[in-house]
């Protein structure tokens, strides 16, 4: 896309729609939906949260929606809509335009995702010089005000620098400063801060808020942390077992809840307001097997509430309200709920 | 010096121990002995390194340096000698003037002198020393030629091969692997004799090409291996997925992203792998299948003195002493050097 049709592209309605979208692996052990049928939608400028324990297939969604997965051994179905092209056919010389142009992404370990032996400026450089073509010159102002952008103090001097030489939260904001360079329309955050401590996570959070509002830029925030996505999201979408069990708002997701699964997380945060030494509450079990899925209910096996209808018939996604979705028999706030939280000695009603 | 007395207590005895080593008894503020391997080290480098800039410098300036002995007979371009020595049956076969200890095979007649230069005289009466320092040049050439092309083609099947995988890898590895299962000087043999059959009779000088050739060939498939190897760990590495991620073509990933990265490996390699393949060329020339008389090499100047050990020993081992010396020398230069090159690594 030449500069002129991205100044004067469209800035509103639906960025992405992904459709259905099925990415399995073949392996010797056998075949691991990593997703199976996920389908949601992604306006200009929104921030989406996608949220869910480790291996839940969070990762893998990212990669298979920017098509960056490996084509050997790996199932593909469904369609991703790019500002309405369909990117799951596309040849990989057209998606490599669109990569680090249109969408990027990064990295959860900002200490590997950097090249050890090239330059920062050099690296930052890049993608510039791959969709731009910018000289040398001109690729060193742009990544000079990146740099700067990305609130790293002494851009001169940080450009002559290796990757070693600096802290983590400062590679993660070059990766940022990488990801932002060509200006894309969405940016995929696959978990940027769980290789950083706490002070410095909420200062990349707070970067990548401030750029995604400034660029107008869409987000794709992939984390195992509510917390996380908390305050950078406009919508969360919960992932179970290679599914998505729950879409909300941010707002409503955390003050209305359906999903027992999403009410696990939540009170597996610690709080506050706890008395100290309170014991964290834990998911009880193991994340599901992704070869041999559960019957029915794929949460059923670790659920409080379970039934033998969970055990047996999968719920579909229905909505609460128009644009709050959830899989599930027997949600937060229904009769067999409450009936368990008595029996549990808790306070039906209130977290 | 300083004695000292610690006392301990222990099952209820009070022991005195009366220390005379001062050094021993205050490790948190005595300085700390700099490790004595690094120092070594340095000198080890500084050697091998003068050692192979003199060689060089020797093999480059052959026909100008005022201390090889330029016996003209012995080389092709006349016009390159400055100081003609004639070839004199005398002057053949003596032992090299510091050699007291050794005796004159063949008798002195008239005004011939007994022992004569650095490293004696050989059966055709060429100084051996001069003869060595041209073929220096020879056997250097050989060898900096072989391991480049050899890096050039091992190195580039192994990018392709190690970060393109499945197919591609299969077939390259398999040639690889036929390749590395023929004995590697029979092979060696076998291309050298390959060429010789079509392009020179058996009184010319042969050329180096075949040479090069079956030395590059035979270089190949251990670099492609290493290479591969290097290119396959650095290929999952995240910072190529975030690369890819930007929209980088396989060729710029392999070129910009992969190359550096694997260089430190391929560079070590290339320098101990220079010093095998000039071992090898001297054992291809042992065998005669080096290039023959009048251009020297090291391989070639060994071979021929073979048959003279008993009488004429320094024939052989002068030469065979500067090929020891100089291998030994790149081998302790790359190891120094693969010390300089590690990659410093990102680290939390």
């Amino acid at each position: 896309m030449s500069t002129l049709q991205t100044a004067f592209r469209r800035r509103t309605g639906t960025l992405l729609r992904v459709e259905d979208l099925v990415t399995h692996f073949v392996t010797a052990g056998g075949v691991v939906r990593a997703v199976d049928g996920v389908t949601f939608s992604l306006d200009h400028g929104k921030r989406l949260g996608v949220v869910g324990e480790s291996g839940c297939g969070k990762t893998i969604l990212a990669r298979s929606i920017m098509g960056l997965l490996p084509h050997r051994n790996v199932i593909r179905q469904g369609s991703v809509l790019f500002e309405g092209t369909e990117l799951t056919t596309m040849s990989l010389k057209d998606r490599q335009k669109i990569w680090g142009a249109e969408m990027a992404m990064i990295f959860q370990d900002p200490m590997t995702s950097l090249n050890p032996v090239m330059k920062i400026g050099k690296q930052l450089a890049e993608p510039l010089r791959i969709h731009l073509g910018s000289s040398r010159e001109n690729a060193r102002a742009i990544v000079l005000k990146l740099l700067e952008d990305v609130g790293i103090p002494e851009p001169e001097k940080r450009f002559d620098q290796y990757a070693h030489e600096l802290s983590g939260g400062m590679r993660q904001r070059i990766m940022i400063a990488m990801a932002l360079a060509c200006g894309p329309s969405v940016l995929f955050a696959d978990e940027p801060t769980t290789a950083l401590d706490v002070t410095v996570q909420a200062q990349i959070l707070d970067l990548i808020e401030d750029q995604c509002r400034e660029r107008e830029m869409a987000l794709v925030l992939v984390t195992h942390d509510l917390g996380v996505v908390a305050g950078h999201t406009d919508q969360i979408i919960v992932m179970y077992a290679g599914k998505i069990i729950e879409v909300a708002p941010t707002a409503s997701l955390f003050s209305k809840m359906k999903m027992p699964y999403t009410e696990a997380l939540f009170q597996s945060i610690p709080k506050l307001e706890d008395p100290s030494h309170t014991r964290l509450t834990a998911i009880g079990g193991r994340p599901p097997n992704l070869i041999l899925p559960p019957e029915g209910c794929r949460f059923s096996p670790r659920c409080p509430y379970a039934t033998d209808k969970c055990r047996t018939i999968e719920p579909e996604l229905q909505a609460a309200e128009p644009d709050h979705l959830y899989a599930c028999h027997h949600p937060v706030g229904s009769d067999r709920w409450s009936e368990v939280q008595v029996s549990l000695g808790r306070r039906p009603g209130g977290h | 010096m300083d004695s000292s007395t610690l006392v301990s207590v222990s099952d209820g005895w009070v022991r005195t121990t009366t220390l005379t080593d001062t050094a021993t008894l205050d490790p948190l503020h005595d300085e700390p002995t700099p490790p004595r391997f690094r120092r070594r080290g340095r000198i080890t480098m500084w050697v091998s390194g003068a050692w192979l800039l003199f060689i060089v410098f020797s093999a480059v300036g052959a026909s100008f340096l005022p201390y090889v002995n330029h016996s003209c007979d012995q080389f092709e371009n006349e016009d390159l000698c400055t100081t003609h020595v004639e070839t004199n049956p005398l002057l053949a076969e003596r032992p090299p003037s510091w050699a007291l200890f050794s005796e004159t095979s063949r008798p002195v007649v008239g005004d011939a002198p007994e022992r004569f230069g650095l490293f004696g005289t050989d059966t055709n009466g060429y100084d051996l020393f001069s003869r060595t320092m041209f073929g220096a040049r020879n056997s250097l050439l050989i060898g900096a030629l072989s391991i480049s092309f050899g890096i050039l083609i091992g190195g580039m099947l192994g990018l392709v091969a190690g970060y393109m995988g499945k197919r591609v890898d299969k077939i390259i590895d398999t040639i690889m692997n036929i390749l590395l299962a023929f004995p590697a000087l029979l092979l060696a043999i076998f291309i050298v004799g390959f060429f010789d059959s079509s392009t020179t009779t058996e009184a010319e000088s042969r050329s180096i090409v075949p040479i090069v050739i079956a030395l590059v060939i035979l270089s190949i498939p251990p670099i492609a291996r290493l290479v591969r190897a290097n290119t396959i760990v650095f290929a999952q590495r995240e910072f190529v997925l975030a690369a890819r991620s930007l929209g980088a073509k396989n060729s710029r990933i392999i070129m910009r992203e992969i190359l550096p990265n694997v260089m430190p490996a391929m560079v070590t390699f290339a320098i101990t792998g220079m010093a095998i393949l000039i071992v090898a060329e001297g054992a291809l020339a042992y065998l005669g299948l080096s290039v023959t008389a009048p251009t020297p090499t090291w391989g070639a100047m060994i071979f021929g003195g073979q048959t003279k050990l008993e009488t004429a020993w320094w024939i052989s081992i002068m030469p065979s002493i500067i090929l020891f010396v100089t291998v030994l020398a790149i081998n302790l230069l790359g190891d120094a050097l693969s010390e300089k090159f590690r990659i410093r690594e990102a680290i939390g």
